[in-house]
């Protein structure tokens, strides 16, 4: 069952509609899964169609209209969340806000997953020399503060998008390839692997058909839950002054700080943006966690 | 238990070598360092050659790097870039008041979070369980830095009771302490009472209760010391954790400490100061995962190393 599931989970390979049906079943029968999955999926919708909803370009500099309050607190209904200290608009900027967030979390976190997948697997299925090192590179990457790591990264190479995207794969795959070791580790010794041993399947088949659909699942569950804290993380960052594009979330909750006193409405909604997000990742990461494997529950 | 720990040792070693090869790497990571130094228009040929002499960027990468480890390990990091002093002084200037604060933090942490625990496994279900679970849970999905900015907004700018910035009387370590610590209190409440529940099934808890403690002692002397491993084990991530947290709460609180100081440098592309960091932020992150390892013989006295 676990086979099918992380095959639906990844976007299936085989049988998708079947697999697809058992997955929105279970899904239905939990209220705070649902609820997850649709807060994040409403966030995904946004991104995707930002222009079509967005009343104003976000970029859009208008210094006769900055600090317009928002308009159930007096403002007009041409900017419903009010303008900035430039005069641009707050609505615009969280809808567009939700591109760079998204991209950059989930392009980075499937950086990192196959990252750590693949290292985790060679890890934990050939061992010998490879192993003792990897996992002394894990503990190098861990050892860290990763906040500290990856603004001394940024800071040095500059904030692309691309450049950010690489340096969250690139630090964030110790994580997947400790549980994808330990579960190869513990599968690897169990009986089917020997009947497949013993029926002269080589190691390589070995690991592709048994080893790997069973690993894949815990890795996933990890995967789900890392991507609220890498929006959290690039957030953090932008608000740092290391944002790959001028309207983030974090970016704008910067000068949320600074007008604080004067403009409490630019300090709030890229927040509530943010909070909405990862609450649905939250949520439906859980979920997702207790459907793949009830037995790694609270694990992480 | 001297092998284990002469084996933990070299594993510490291991881990700060590398850590001292990632800070020696960062100047390298656009090619040629001396572009950190001279504004594109000033430079010439000459110029940028001199400077690669006279910095010793000219040598052999790993002569380069052999150099930098015997110097760190005497202390020395060079000059800072920007501020003409020690860039070793620079720094541990700046750590008095990010231990101040990361430390509140973490004693925060450990008074709300393992009562709350506590209070959450024995009362299972309860509404005090129920609502510190969804406290939790909120609190993975709001970025520290924001919470800060709420705080300011409803203490510093609605209600004026604390100061929104800077460092002074113990009133300046509130905000801060508490958003660095909320974290870290989430983490403990909810190993506390997972592993909480875990110990009450046990049979020396059942046998504490029939010959008659009473509730609170069985608790206290039986259950919680047990209870404990997963919370000392989490101490040691979380102190790394405070650390990033630092970062941006430093930047939030404008609190004059090492988060603060990172970031000016990487904007000011002071490299030695950033090295400097990394450096001593991986000596304290490994040694206090030492001694959490070595404290569980402690704790568990079953647990033996060998």
């Amino acid at each position: 069952m676990t086979e099918a599931v992380a095959r639906a989970a990844a976007g299936g390979t085989s049988g998708p509609p079947r697999a697809l049906r058992l997955f929105f079943a279970r899904l239905r029968r939990s209220k705070v899964g649902t609820l997850g999955f649709v807060m994040f999926a409403s966030v995904v919708l946004v991104a995707l169609i930002a222009p079509l909803l967005a009343p104003h370009d976000p970029r859009e500099i208008a210094l006769d209209k900055k600090f317009l309050s928002p308009v159930f607190a007096g403002g007009s209904g041409a900017h419903p969340l009010g303008t900035d200290q430039l005069g641009r608009d707050v609505f615009s900027g969280v809808l567009y806000g939700a591109r760079t967030s998204l991209i950059i979390s989930i392009l980075s976190v499937t950086g990192a997953f196959s990252i750590g997948v693949t290292v985790g697997l060679v890890s934990g299925f050939y061992g010998g020399g490879w192993d003792p090192f990897f996992m002394r590179v894990v503990d190098i990457l861990q050892a860290m503060p990763s906040l500290v790591v990856l603004l001394a990264l940024i800071g040095v190479l500059g904030p692309h998008l691309s450049t950010i995207i690489l340096v969250f794969a690139f630090t964030g795959w110790g994580g997947y390839a400790r549980v994808v070791r330990g579960e190869v580790l513990s599968v690897k010794r169990r009986e089917f692997a020997d009947a497949a041993r013993a029926i002269g399947l080589p190691e390589g088949q070995i690991l592709r058909r048994h080893v790997l659909p069973n690993v894949l699942s815990a890795a996933l569950a990890l995967a789900a839950l890392a991507l609220g804290s890498v929006i959290i993380a690039e957030s953090a960052l932008s608000y740092l002054g290391l944002s790959a594009d001028v309207v983030t979330w974090g970016r704008m909750l910067a000068g949320g700080r600074e007008y604080v006193v004067t403009a409490w409405w630019l300090a709030v909604f890229p927040g509530v943006a943010i909070v909405y997000t990862v609450l649905g990742v939250v949520f439906f990461g859980d979920w997702l966690r207790d459907y793949i494997d009830p037995r790694i529950r609270g694990r992480f | 238990m001297t092998a284990y720990l002469l084996r933990r040792l070299l594993q510490v070693v291991i881990v700060l070598l590398g850590v001292s090869v990632f800070a020696f790497f960062i100047i390298y990571l656009r090619g040629d360092p001396v572009q950190f130094l001279v504004p594109i228009e000033h430079s010439t040929p000459e110029l940028l050659d001199e400077i690669r002499k006279e910095m010793g960027f000219a040598d052999p990468l790993h002569v380069q790097y052999f150099r930098f480890l015997g110097k760190a390990m005497r202390g020395d990091f060079g000059q800072s870039w920007q501020l003409r002093e020690p860039a070793l002084h620079v720094v541990l200037e700046r750590v008095g008041p990010t231990f101040q604060l990361g430390a509140t933090a973490l004693c925060l942490a450990l008074l709300i979070g393992v009562p709350a625990g506590v209070l959450a496994a024995t009362r299972r279900g309860s509404t005090i369980d129920l609502a510190a679970s969804w406290i939790a849970t909120f609190g993975r999905a709001v970025p520290n830095f924001w919470l800060g900015i709420m705080m300011i907004l409803v203490f510093g700018v609605l209600f004026q009771v604390l100061p929104i910035s800077g460092r002074g009387t113990w009133l300046h370590l509130v905000m801060p302490a508490i958003v660095l610590g909320s974290d870290a209190a989430a983490t403990q409440m909810r190993l506390v009472r997972s592993s909480l529940l875990e110990v009450l099934n046990q049979d020396y808890v059942r046998t504490a209760r029939s010959k008659g403690l009473s509730g609170g002692a069985v608790i206290a002397k039986h259950a919680l010391r047990n209870a404990l491993i997963p919370v000392v084990t989490i101490l040691g991530v979380q102190v790394a954790f405070i650390f990033s947290g630092s970062v941006v709460v430093e930047q939030v609180f404008a609190w004059p400490g090492l988060g603060r100081l990172i970031v000016q440098s990487i904007f000011r592309k002071d490299m030695p100061i950033v090295q400097v960091a990394v450096v001593f932020l991986g000596l304290i992150v490994a040694t206090i995962n030492l001694l959490v390892d070595l404290s569980y013989t402690l704790i568990d006295p079953r647990i033996q190393y060998d």
